[in-house]
This record gives C-alpha cells, structure tokens and sequence, in this order.
C-alpha cells in the first residue's frame, strides 16, 4: 500500500516549499534592509530618493526642479564635466565611508539615510577640497603658477596635459619601485603594457605593499594601535591611501612610509614643520575629522559648518598663540578677521613653513589709501 | 623707487582697477620683483588682505518668503480694485485659479479605500505569523508517521507513553490540513513580498498611488518630480559642486589620489 508514503512524500514537499517560500520571503524583506552591505551608507536606493524627495518642503522641491531644469539646459559638454566631477565625489565618499573607524560608522548607521547622504556628501567634500590643495602645493612651482593665472579654458587644458603627463611618468615610477618590492623585469614589463586606467590601479596597489612593507619592517608609530593598522591594510588600494594620508595627520612618522626621501618641496618642508607648527596645521582640520562632523550631526548643514569652523579658528588662535607666532593686539586683529581671510592667511603661514607672518604687517584699513601704491615706499622692513 | 618697482606698481594698479579678484592677486604674487623687495610684498600682503575681506562679505539676500508675500499683495490688491467696482463675487472667481481635475475625489477614495485593504492585510499576515507551534509538535508529527507506517506494515506496535496533558497524536487529515495550511501562509507571503512589499516592482506607498492617480490634472508636475527623484544623487552633489571654486571644480575633475601618490613618487625620485 502506497497511501502512507504518498502522505508522508506530500508532507515532506509541504514542509519544504513552505520552508522555502518563507526563507525566499524573509530574504526579499532583508533585501530592503538598511544593512545590507559594508558600503550601503554610501547608497541610495530609489525608495530612499523619492522618501527624501517626499519629506523636502515645497520650497526646496521647487528649487531642485529649477536645478533640473538648469541641468536639462546644460551644454552636452558641461553635463558631462558636472557628471565627472559627480562621480569623484560620490567614489571619494564610498572612500570615507569605508575608513571612517568603527564607532564613527555606526554613529552614521544609526542617522535616516538622508541625514547619513548629506553628512557623507559634506565629508567627501571637505576631503575633495583639501585633496586640491595638497596637489598643488606638490606641483612644482612654475605649473602651480601656470595654472593658477592661467583662464578657465586654459586651466582645464593645462591641467588634462598634467594627468597624461603623470601617466606617462607612471612606467618610470613603477620601475624604480619595483626592486624594493621584488618585482621582476617580465613583471614590470606585463605591468607597464596595461591599459592607462589598469596601470594607475596597478601603482596604487604598489605604492599600498610598499607602505605596509616599510610599517611592517619598522613597527608601528607610537600610538597606532595594530587593529586599527591591521583593519586599514585589508582596505583596497585608493581607500588604503586616503586611510594613509588622514593617519599621517594623527602619526607624522607614517609620512615616511609614503614617501621615504622628501624633497626639498613645500610638501616635504610641510612635514618638517616645528611641533607646534603641526599643532597649528592640526587645529585648522576640524572639518576633515568625521568623529567631530558626526558630534554635529543634529545640526543643519550651514550650522554644522559654521560651528566646524569656529572649533578650527579656536584651536589655530591657541596654537598660534602658544607657538609664539601671534601676539598681543595681533592676536585680537587675527581673530577679528572673516573665517575665510583667516584660514587663509594661517594656510599661506604654514605652506610658506612659518616664513610669510599670519597676519599681514599693517592692518588692511591701514592700506586704502591706493594712491599710495603708485607714489610708493621704498625698502625692505624684513 | 626703482624702476622694477614702479614696473610692479603699475601691473598692481591695473590688476586692482579691474574686478577685484583675490585670484589675480594671488598670481601677481608670484613676480619674480617680490623676491627681492619687501615692500612691494608688504603692499601686495595688504591688497590681498582687503580684497580677500571683501570677497568674504555675505552676498545680499532677499527674504525667502519676500516672492509668496508679493504675490499675495498683489492678489489683495487686485481684489480690492475689483470689488471697488462692486464685483465682489466676480473677483473671487476670478482668483481663484487652481483647476480641479474632474474625478479626483473618486480617485482619491479609491487610494484611500486601497490603503485601507493594505493595511487590513497587513494586520492579517502579523497575525498569521505570529502564530505559536505548539512545544513537542515535531515529535507528535513523527510519532504519528511511525504509526502510520507501522498499520501499513500490519504490524501491531505498542501503544506509545505519552506526557500528560500534551495533545493527542494528530491524525492523517489533521496533518494534511496543516500542510495545506502552511502551504496557503507560506505562498501568500512569497505573493504579499512580491507584488505588494518593499522589494516588488509595484513599490508605491498608498500615497505614491495618490499622486499618480491625481496626476491626470498635472501630468508635467508629477514627470518632472519623477525626474526629480530619478536624478535626485546628482543634482544633490551638483549643490556640493557649485559650492567649489573654479580651480577646485577642475582639479576635481582632471586629477585624484593616484595623482597625487604621483606626486609624492616624483617628489621622492627628485629629493633621492
């Protein structure tokens, strides 16, 4: 007689398709689940834009259908720069994301996804703008004068020949690396026929086993703990050298390992900035600690980072004033200045290694009198 | 004062007597002049100084709620001209401007009845979850098969223990029952997760519905917002972007980090 085992067969397929349907069930569910991947903080699914398009008020929602339609209007060209330029952003955010440490990551986690997308945005902005920065004051100096007096259409021609320029120098810089690193002369010729775009990937991969060679080789700087060496190494190359370059902020002996021999550069006069020098260049990079963004998460956009800012110029003043750079009356004319002239002024400071003063030697209202640039002075107060 | 002096003044000046642009200036920073003359330097300090005080300042802003407030002066103003010609209910129609798409309060029953039935089901399915297997369940369904098994064979077996105040063994139309039970949850959760849950093609909230549904009045608004929504990524980096100035703008979009380790190798083979 079959019957029992047809039954038994029947309740066995029930059991199963019913297991399956439901395990099929709660996976499409946590498919919708926030956590869902180490880089869902840098996404935005389509539920998440069109919820945060929803909760904006109709003021904004009209300002961001103007914006469209700005951008509909864009010349081809410019949309595609602005696409570009769209795209460094959003990989320099996944980049933040992914060094942001523990507790700092969960803290964003834990924030609405349009909250967590704004403070991401603002965090790889910041680290956009200072990545600038950092270029140029590396360019020699005549390039840097090029391009700064250069036009705009000049500028962006000047500054497409630099990256052929550094590709081309890419082949160069691999063979001197690779002795250090054992590569043979078969595998630096295979590395140097790659594609343009492979061949940078390839020479950050580089320059990654070089610095963990020469941390591994000559132990770690004081105060970096190995976990958090260890967690930055598993890091893939472009994430590893944005890690690289903010704990060099916290550990100047990481310089080393990035760059062995330094220059006679303004860089490399950078690194060999006094004690209190570095205080100073540490204190004016508020805005680029996401564990002090995140305090301010609660804050609105244009508050945060004002208050990131007014953090900034404190601690620089402090700096400033326990270095023995600025005293007195100067002190009080320095901090009276608009946040923008200041950090410029103390940036131009530290580029310069200490030699041009924060504060200009007269004050500008001193100085409207225009006349007297043509009638002239003579003689160098110096 | 020198000539080479006077040479640099005269550049200044013209620099200055153009748009103010602390950029510019920067340039002018760069003569060759201002390595050996302090006081052109200091001049050129105190331009930039000023020049950057005035690129900080503010620009003017007009109060965001100014054009809502105009408009709505002038409504009053043309309602008042138009009832001083003692038109006054003339004057109200003529204001009133919003057109209601014909069945629209249909519709938005409709979405609201539909919202309504989700919600019901919703409740229906938390139930069916939450269901409890009773403790001891797989054991009974075991026992219950071996007894099966064992009539079939004509077998007798002894009569099995059981715990007092458990369930009796459930009987083979029990059990089919159940699994017919457990096959209908099971297959309407894959079908709810499917068409209606957050994962399925269909994903709109009952008030997504809505907007689409009433959208027969205003089609370009509710595209245009799709459009919104679609390019919603960039048009909020684009914000980010135009804070940026020219030059970081277009280092931004020529140049990145492998550049920049670049630089630090060429910068290294040069200092070696």
């Amino acid at each position: 007689m079959s019957t029992p085992r047809t039954m038994g067969r029947l309740l066995s397929a029930a059991v199963l398709a019913s297991c399956f349907s439901l395990a099929t069930a709660a996976w499409a569910g946590s498919d919708q689940d926030a956590v869902r991947n180490p880089d869902q903080g840098t996404t935005s699914s389509k539920a998440d834009l069109r919820k945060r398009f929803e909760s904006l008020s109709e003021e904004q929602k009209q300002a961001l259908r103007q914006r469209l339609e700005r951008l509909k209007k864009l010349p081809a060209q410019e949309r595609q720069e602005l696409r570009a330029q769209a795209d460094q952003l959003e990989d320099m955010s996944r980049r933040v994301y992914r060094n942001l440490a523990d507790r700092d990551r969960e803290r964003l986690d834990s924030l609405s996804a349009d909250k967590r997308q704004d403070l991401l945005r603002e965090m790889a902005l910041a680290e956009a703008r200072d990545m600038g920065r950092r270029i140029l004051r590396k360019l020699p100096q005549e390039e840097r004068e090029r391009l700064e007096a250069a036009e705009p259409q000049e500028r962006q021609r000047l500054l497409l020949e630099l990256r052929h320029q550094m590709d081309s120098r890419i082949g160069q810089t691999i063979e001197r690396m690779a002795p250090e690193l054992g590569f043979s002369a078969e595998q630096v010729k295979k590395l140097n026929n790659l594609p343009s775009d492979e061949r940078r990937g390839k020479f950050l991969h580089m320059v990654k086993r070089r610095c963990t060679q020469y941390v591994d080789g000559k132990g770690l700087p004081e105060g970096l703990e190995a976990e958090r060496w260890e967690e930055v190494k598993q890091l893939p190359p472009d994430e590893f050298y944005l890690a690289l370059l903010n704990l060099r902020r916290k550990f100047p002996g990481l310089a080393r390992a990035m760059n062995s021999k330094p220059g006679p550069d303004s860089e490399g006069s950078a690194r060999r900035l006094s004690p209190e020098m570095q205080r100073v260049r540490r204190a004016m990079e508020a805005h680029l600690d996401p564990t002090e963004r995140l305090e301010l998460a609660e804050k609105g956009r244009v508050e945060r980072e004002r208050e990131l800012k007014s953090r900034g110029k404190k601690r620089a003043m402090a700096a400033l004033a326990k270095g023995g750079y600025v005293m007195g009356e100067d002190l009080k004319r320095l901090e009276a200045l608009p946040d923008e002239v200041f950090f410029t002024l103390v940036r131009r400071f530290l580029d310069s290694g200490g030699k041009q003063a924060p504060l200009p030697t007269r004050s500008p209202k001193e100085r409207s009198k225009r006349s007297d640039t043509a009638t002239g002075r003579s003689g160098d107060k110096r | 004062m020198s000539t080479s002096c006077m040479e640099f003044r005269q550049q200044l000046e013209a620099v200055l007597g153009g748009r103010p642009d602390p950029e510019r200036l920067t340039v002018l920073g760069w003569h060759e002049h201002l390595l050996a003359c302090g006081a052109c330097r200091e001049i050129l300090e105190q331009e930039e100084a000023l020049e950057l005080l005035l690129a900080s300042l503010p620009d003017p802003q007009l109060p965001p709620d100014l054009s809502r407030r105009l408009v709505r002066r002038l409504r009053e103003a043309e309602s008042e001209a138009l009832d001083a010609k003692g038109g006054a209910l003339e004057s109200l129609l003529a204001l009133d401007e919003v057109a209601i798409p014909t069945g629209l309060a249909d519709r938005v029953r409709a979405g609201v009845a539909e919202a309504r039935r989700e919600d019901r089901l919703d409740a229906l399915l938390e139930r069916a979850l939450r269901v409890e297997v009773p403790e001891g369940l797989g054991q009974r369904v075991l026992a219950g098969l071996e007894g099966e098994r064992s009539r079939d064979r004509l077998i007798p077996t002894a009569p099995q223990g059981r715990p007092e105040g458990r369930l009796q063994p459930m009987s083979r139309g029990v059990l089919l029952k159940l699994a017919a039970a457990i096959l209908v949850v099971a297959s309407g959760i894959a079908l709810w997760r499917g068409t209606l849950g957050p994962g399925g093609e269909s994903s709109e909230t009952p008030s997504d519905l809505l907007v689409q549904r009433q959208g027969d009045g205003l089609p370009q608004m509710a595209s245009l917002d799709e459009e919104v929504i679609e390019n919603l990524s960039e048009l909020l980096y684009w914000e980010s972007i135009e804070s940026l100035g020219p030059m970081e703008r277009d280092l931004l979009s020529q140049l990145d980090l492998t550049d920049e380790a670049l630089l630090d190798s060429a910068l290294e083979a040069e200092g070696s």
